[in-house]
């Protein structure tokens, strides 16, 4: 029954042996840059041996769930021959060293060349059997949640692009990690020096963690840190660890050994689209809607044409004005903060046009109707953040510029959002039709808002001055303003935010009817 | 949700329209006892007669419908659940818009009993639309009262919207959404839950045929889907009255006799139908009542049987627009220029 697993149709065989032969170049990789590492000091060592350990350790757990799709064979196979869970799950974790699971005795054991000093070879020769069942238990454990996964497709997908991100991210870091010590990678230590305090301070976080506590081990000892009573101790948590690990994985094959009882599921809900990612209210349905139209209406994702354009062009406008460039690199973010808060959702009703009958109709209340269209713009606005802030921290070189920027951005969005939501509710005016094209000017009779709008965009920098203001200050002082600004930004950004939600929804209670006769008459 | 008084037992097997209106139904009589079938004669006919005095008091602007003993109902048309208490739908009082200083509509005064099927009729123009837009809070009055199962919509919109299902002419939909999406949204905008929703939505779809296309994007619909879908979006939160501009427009008669089949299992089992059109033929058909709107003004109203008075909706109505006197006046048609 176990030799069923060399079984393979031919496109999985050559799929197999290509995996097969990156597993064995990777671990002999491994092996050779352990012995390089020896060279260097005990600080280097440790920090690339932390690294580079602690991402072997994710990548155990991840990549099975990631790359398995079923079970070649279960532990449930046995069910029908009375043998203990003890005993097959053991045979399980034996029949794994016989085939690719054998590659992980040299990775466990590389630590034991890369060490320079005698105390920590010792410790490391104690981890190596430690590693090499954290290894191997982690990846049966992996498979199995991996097969389990693949019962839920949705859940799976996401969780197959974090853990994909997260290991290409883990790669990143593990290069600029070992970055200083290859000299054809200097360039890389230069790219990363603003994020230098983090990258120094990564390997003690991770020596924290089950991924980087054993490979953390033999740095305890070392002659520079001295410490090897802290060494042991790290590897009494280990063996815990590896405990708990054996313990799981027998609780697991003893649980497939089970016979099942068969428990009608209830019938599952069937709901559509993004609106199963909401809940069902109206507000979530609003919500639910907008983004959908965020997605399939030209009108909407056009802001998203013109925001890359933004940096580029005022960072160029700038450097021909002879502003410097790390004061000029904080300028695009809170602008194409602003617009994306301002653009569209200022006019969000008119852009309905008269299919707001169905709020009417079903008396929807105005502060639902303005929340769920905010969410839509608040996701755009967290996600642009997430990506601006730490690119534009990296252009400025300074890590302290993050907080007081952040405050500005946040107030800018949160503010942008609240104004723009009430004055959709409140001020109108003629927009694009469904399915026209986004800069079709739509042709009205009368005039056309001008000052309203002008006066929003100038009330949504008006939140944001309190925060402006700070950052000033600690441009010049420096020290707490930084923090305060982050605070009053944020403060200010959601008292905005709240009072739009709720000045508009009241407006939108009031007019309903009217809104709908101005949808009608343009 | 209060329990249902209405417990009618159906067999399992019956997918479709019955399923729905019970789905629609069931959370939806709330305090009426159904009548027995035996006192529906007696019921339908005292009711005719408070109806025709109402109106005679009233005295509505065209002339009042002739004094005569009514008609017994029908038989196609089952009215099995009257409600005892609260006979009136909707009413409506006086109601008045002004576009640009002319009156769109001028005084109207309606009033739908529960449990029936009312039909207003009026050539273009004539205000119909106006004043469905106003009876179901879309349009703000600027004059008049409508006050739905009692409640007066323009005091009090959020109560009087919930009883009500709305089918608009001529405005927009949401139709970026899928068929599905378009029902789920309706029904969460309605503050439903998901599971009624989901149920909801195949029953309906079941019953208006849709149910390979609620994929596909509304705006890809025909012009009859896109009524259909627009029709299970306002009956998908059980509405005791559902209000219909213009349902069978440009909708062809496969369809139509679909969306008739379950209009009417929702007035047998005691819900409310107003729909406008101008095809007469359907609405003598389908209607038990009808109000004859021309000029913002209702000209006749009453059940059918009385505002016929014998003659074919077309040839009442003809009389009652004028048509023919202006046909008339035009001679010159009848001799040939060469």
């Amino acid at each position: 029954m176990l030799a069923n697993g060399f079984r393979r149709k031919p496109t999985q065989v050559v799929g197999l042996v290509v995996a097969l032969l990156l597993a064995v170049g990777g671990t002999l990789l491994v092996w050779t840059g352990s012995i390089w590492l020896a060279q260097f000091d005990d600080l280097f060592v440790i920090r690339a041996v932390v690294t580079v350990g602690s991402w072997m350790s994710l990548a155990a757990l991840l990549l099975p769930v990631m790359a398995i799709r079923r079970p070649t064979l279960s532990p449930r196979a046995f069910l029908g021959y009375d043998l203990s869970p003890l005993a097959v799950g053991l045979t399980f974790l034996m029949f794994a060293l016989v085939g690719p699971g054998i590659l992980l005795l040299p990775i466990a054991f590389a630590p034991v060349n890369a060490w320079p000093d005698d105390a920590s070879v010792q410790v490391a020769w104690a981890a190596a059997p430690l590693l090499f069942l954290q290894g191997l238990l982690t990846v049966k454990l992996g498979r199995q949640a991996g097969i389990a996964l693949r019962r839920r497709p949705r859940l799976a997908t996401w969780v197959d692009f974090f853990g994909v991100l997260v290991l290409v991210l883990g790669g990143v870091v593990v290069v600029v990690e070992l970055a200083p010590r290859i000299p054809a990678l200097l360039w890389v230590v230069r790219a990363a020096r603003p994020l230098n305090e983090f990258f120094i301070a990564l390997p003690q976080w991770l020596a924290a963690t089950p991924f980087g506590m054993l490979w953390a081990a033999p740095g305890h000892a070392s002659s520079m840190i001295g410490q090897p009573q802290l060494a042991w101790q790290t590897l009494g948590y280990g063996v815990v660890l590896v405990l708990v690990l054996l313990v799981a994985w027998f609780a697991l094959v003893g649980l497939e050994l089970r016979p099942t009882r068969r428990l009608a599921a209830p019938r599952r809900t069937r709901v559509p689209g993004l609106f199963a990612h909401f809940p069902a209210s109206p507000a979530g349905a609003v919500a639910a809607r907008s983004l959908t139209y965020w997605f399939r209406d030209p009108r909407y994702f056009a802001v998203f044409a013109v925001l890359p354009f933004v940096p580029v062009l005022m960072l160029l406008v700038f450097s021909v004005g002879g502003v410097p460039f790390p004061i000029a690199v904080l300028v695009p973010l809170p602008v194409m903060v602003l617009l994306l808060a301002w653009s569209t959702l200022h006019n969000d009703v008119a852009y309905d046009s008269t299919a707001i009958w169905q709020h009417v109709a079903a008396s929807t209340r105005g502060s639902h109707d303005r929340r769920g269209r905010a969410v839509p713009v608040l996701l755009w606005g967290l996600v642009l953040l997430v990506i601006g802030i730490p690119l534009t921290v990296w252009g400025h070189g300074d890590l302290a510029v993050a907080a007081p920027f952040t405050g500005v951005c946040v107030a800018l969005l949160l503010g942008g959002i609240g104004v723009a939501n009430a004055y959709s509710a409140r001020f109108p005016y003629a927009a694009p039709r469904p399915g026209d094209a986004a800069w079709q000017s739509p042709q009205v009779a009368g005039s056309q808002g001008g000052v309203a709008q002008a006066m929003s965009v100038l009330l949504t920098v008006l939140v944001a001055l309190p925060a402006l203001l700070a950052s000033a200050v600690w441009w010049v002082e420096g020290g707490w303003w930084g923090w305060i600004a982050l605070g009053v930004g944020i403060a200010a950004g959601g008292l905005a935010f709240a009072a739009g939600v709720r000045g508009g929804g009241a407006v939108f209670d009031r007019r309903a009817p009217e809104l709908l006769a101005f949808t009608q008459r343009n | 949700m209060v329990e249902p008084v209405v417990d009618e037992t159906t067999p399992d097997d019956v997918i479709d329209a019955e399923l729905l209106v019970e789905a629609v139904l069931s959370d939806e009589i709330l305090i009426e006892e159904p009548v027995a079938d035996d006192d529906v004669e007696v019921d339908e006919v005292e009711s005719d007669e408070e109806l025709a005095e109402e109106l005679a008091a009233d005295e509505v602007d065209a002339e009042p419908a002739p004094e005569q003993e009514p008609t017994p109902r029908p038989a196609a048309v089952s009215l099995a659940a009257i409600p005892v208490s609260d006979d009136s739908a909707l009413s409506v009082r006086g109601l008045t818009k002004y576009f640009g200083g002319a009156a769109a509509v001028d005084g109207i005064d309606l009033e739908v009993r529960a449990g029936s099927f009312f039909g207003i009729v009026g050539p273009n123009g004539a205000g119909k639309t106006t004043t469905l837009s106003m009876v179901t809070g879309l349009l703000r009055p600027d004059d008049g009262a409508v006050r739905v199962f009692g409640v007066d919509l323009w005091q009090n919109p959020r109560l009087a919207k919930q009883k009500i299902g709305v089918l608009p002419d001529r405005l927009r939909l949401f139709d970026r959404l899928t068929g599905s999406e378009f029902l789920y949204h309706a029904g969460a905008l309605r503050g439903l839950d998901r599971a009624t929703i989901a149920q909801r939505s195949a029953d309906l779809s079941t019953a208006f045929g849709l149910d390979h296309s609620l994929h596909r994007l509304v705006s890809d619909y025909s012009a009859g889907m896109t009524k259909k879908i627009a029709i299970a979006a306002a009956m998908i939160h059980a509405p005791r009255l559902l209000v219909l501009d213009e349902p069978f427009e440009s909708v062809d008669p496969v369809s139509t006799s679909v969306v008739l089949d379950v209009l009417a299992r929702f007035t047998e089992a005691g819900g409310t139908v107003v729909l406008s059109s101008h095809s007469m033929e359907l609405t003598e058909r389908v209607c038990d009542a009808i109000a004859v709107v021309v000029d913002g003004q209702v000209l006749a109203e009453g059940p059918i049987a009385e505002v016929l008075d014998g003659r074919t909706l077309e040839e009442r109505f003809v009389e009652l627009a004028g048509g023919e006197a202006a046909v008339k006046g035009m001679e010159w048609l009848q001799n040939f220029s060469d």
